[in-house]
C-alpha cells in the first residue's frame, strides 16, 4: 500500500501507529539494509523526519484477528488515517504459521 | 491362536483412504497423530479449527466375519465448526455416511437359539446417514500471550529477514523463523489438553434392507508435551428398536481407545509414530431357546486390538498423513477373528478452504 500526503517543505513528517494485539505483532521500519524494529506502536505520534520524506513500514501479524490503525500527518495536521482489521476482510479468526503482513509506503511530499 | 494361524490371517489386507481438508492447516503441513484414527469408530481429533473438514475412509473386508457390531469399512464423515466466538468455535456439527456392520447371528448364538433362517443368515454392512453434535472444552489455538513470550526473538527474525541481502538468504531465514514458531509456540499450543464430548445418531438408512438405527455417545481427551501426544476416547453405542429386526433392540457396546503418538521430526512436515490400543465390550440381546430346555442367554464379546502406525512418509503428496500400520485384534468367544491386519493410509487435502 502506498499513501501520499502533501505539506510544507521542512515541516515535521509525523506518524502514529496503533496495533492490536501488540503481543503477536511486529513492526519493521525502513528497508534493507537499514530496516529496524519499530517499537512506537502504541498510537503515540512520532516524527519520522522533515518533509519531503519517504518511509516504509513492514507489519507482521502472527495471530488473528488483528487490527491496526496508522495516521500520517505533516506538522500538527493528520490528513490520512488507515485502519484495518482481519475480520473486516473476511479472514478467519484463527492462527496461521505464515503470518499476515502489510507493506506500507508513506510519501510526504513538499511544496 | 497359534503362530501358523496368525501368519495365515496376516493375508488380510485393506486400504484406508483418508482425504481431509483443514482450512488453515494447509500452510502448516502438520500431521497431528490423533487424526489417524477414524472419527466414527475410534477417536475424534479435537485439534481441528474453525471451518469445514471432511474425511473419506474405505477398506475391504474390514470386519467381515467379526462377531462385533459397529461402523465398518467405508465411511464419509464431516465436521463443521461454524461459530466464530469462543463459544461458537467449541461446537462442531458432525455428519456423514458410514457402513454399519452387523455380524451373523450364527456366530453370536448357539444354533438351538436360532431359527433355521437365522442360522443361515449372513452378516450385513449397510449404509447409514450420520448426524450429530459435539462440544469442546479447551482450545489449542495459541493465545496472544503465547506469542508475546517470544516477541523479542520474533522481532529479531523479522529485522534479519527485512535486511536479508539476497532472496536465498531471506528464504533461509523465513524457514528458520517458521521452525522457531513451530517449536516454541505452535507445537506446545497444539498439545494443550482438550476435551470433546458429543453424540452421533444414525438417523436413517441408505438401503431398504437395513435395520441399523442407533446412537453413538462419545468423549475424547487429548493432551501432549514436547514430541509426545496422548489421546483417549470412549464410545457408547446403542441400537434402537428396529421394525425389521427387533432382536437388535438391546444391543449395546462400550469401547475405549488409547493412542500414544511420537513426533519423529522437530519441524513440519512431521512424521508420527503411533500406538493405538483398543478394547470393547459388546452386549447382545437376551434370547430364549427355540425348543424348551436350555436357559435364556445374553451373549457378549470382548474385543482387544493394538495398532502401530508410522505416518507422514509420503510428504509430497499427502501432508495430512499417509502412513502404514500393523494391527492385531483379539476377540473373546470368537478365535477366528483374531488376526493381524496391514493398514495403509493415504491422505491428501482436496478442498482448500471454506471460509
Amino acid at each position: 500500500m502506498e499513501y501520499r500526503i502533501t505539506g510544507k517543505k521542512g515541516e515535521a513528517a509525523n506518524v502514529a501507529i496503533s496495533v492490536a494485539p501488540q503481543e503477536s505483532c511486529c513492526i519493521i521500519k525502513g528497508r534493507a539494509p537499514n530496516a529496524a524494529a519499530y517499537t512506537q506502536d502504541s498510537g503515540q505520534v512520532t516524527e519520522l523526519g522533515k518533509v519531503p520524506l519517504t518511509e516504509h513500514f513492514h507489519i507482521v501479524f502472527y495471530n488473528r484477528p488483528w487490527k491496526f490503525q496508522m495516521q500520517i500527518g505533516i506538522g500538527g495536521q493528520f490528513a490520512h488515517s488507515i485502519a484495518d482489521s482481519s475480520e473486516n476482510q473476511g479472514l478467519p479468526s484463527t492462527t496461521i504459521l505464515t503470518p499476515d503482513t502489510a507493506n506500507i509506503t508513506v510519501i510526504f511530499e513538499g511544496v | 491362536m497359534n503362530i501358523k494361524n496368525r501368519l495365515a490371517s496376516m493375508s488380510v489386507f485393506f486400504l484406508l483412504i483418508t482425504c481431509s481438508c483443514f482450512a488453515q492447516e494447509k500452510q502448516l503441513d502438520i500431521l497431528p497423530g490423533t487424526v489417524l484414527v477414524s472419527p466414527i469408530g475410534g477417536l475424534n481429533d479435537p485439534t481441528e479449527f474453525r471451518g469445514f473438514s471432511i474425511s473419506l475412509q474405505s477398506g475391504t473386508e474390514l470386519t467381515t466375519g467379526a462377531n462385533t457390531f459397529g461402523y465398518s469399512s467405508v465411511s464419509l464423515t464431516g465436521r463443521w465448526i461454524p461459530g466464530s466466538s469462543d463459544f461458537g468455535k467449541s461446537i462442531s456439527i458432525l455428519f456423514g455416511v458410514a457402513d454399519w456392520y452387523t455380524p451373523p447371528l450364527s456366530i453370536v448364538y448357539p444354533s438351538e437359539y436360532l431359527t433355521p433362517s437365522e442360522q443361515n443368515a449372513g452378516s450385513s454392512a449397510v449404509g447409514s446417514i450420520l448426524a450429530g453434535l459435539s462440544y469442546k472444552i479447551g482450545s489449542r489455538l495459541p493465545s496472544n500471550d503465547d506469542w508475546g513470550k517470544y516477541k523479542s526473538q520474533l522481532l529479531d527474525y523479522e529485522v534479519k529477514i527485512a535486511n536479508a541481502p539476497t532472496e536465498i538468504e531471506k528464504n533461509r531465514l523465513i524457514v528458520e523463523r517458521n521452525a522457531f514458531i513451530w517449536t516454541k509456540i505452535l507445537r506446545p499450543s497444539y498439545k494443550k489438553g482438550i476435551l470433546e464430548a458429543g453424540v452421533i445418531a444414525r438417523l436413517s438408512t441408505l438401503a431398504l434392507e437395513t435395520d441399523a438405527e442407533g446412537l453413538d455417545a462419545f468423549e475424547s481427551f487429548a493432551v501432549g508435551a514436547g514430541i509426545f501426544d496422548f489421546i483417549e476416547g470412549i464410545h457408547f453405542y446403542k441400537n434402537f428398536q428396529s421394525l425389521q429386526n427387533p432382536t437388535r433392540e438391546n444391543d449395546w457396546a462400550l469401547t475405549c481407545t488409547l493412542g500414544f503418538f511420537l513426533d519423529l521430526n522437530d519441524v513440519p512436515p512431521v512424521s508420527v509414530l503411533g500406538i493405538v490400543l483398543g478394547a470393547g465390550y459388546y452386549q447382545y440381546p437376551n434370547r430364549s431357546p427355540i425348543l424348551p430346555g436350555p436357559p435364556d442367554i445374553a451373549p457378549y464379546t470382548i474385543r482387544i486390538d493394538g495398532t502401530v502406525f508410522l505416518s507422514g512418509f509420503l510428504r509430497d503428496n499427502a501432508s495430512r498423513g499417509s502412513g502404514i500400520g500393523l494391527k492385531f485384534q483379539y476377540s473373546v468367544n470368537h478365535p477366528l477373528e483374531n488376526q493381524f491386519q496391514l493398514l495403509v493410509i493415504f491422505s491428501s487435502d482436496f478442498l482448500s478452504s471454506i471460509k
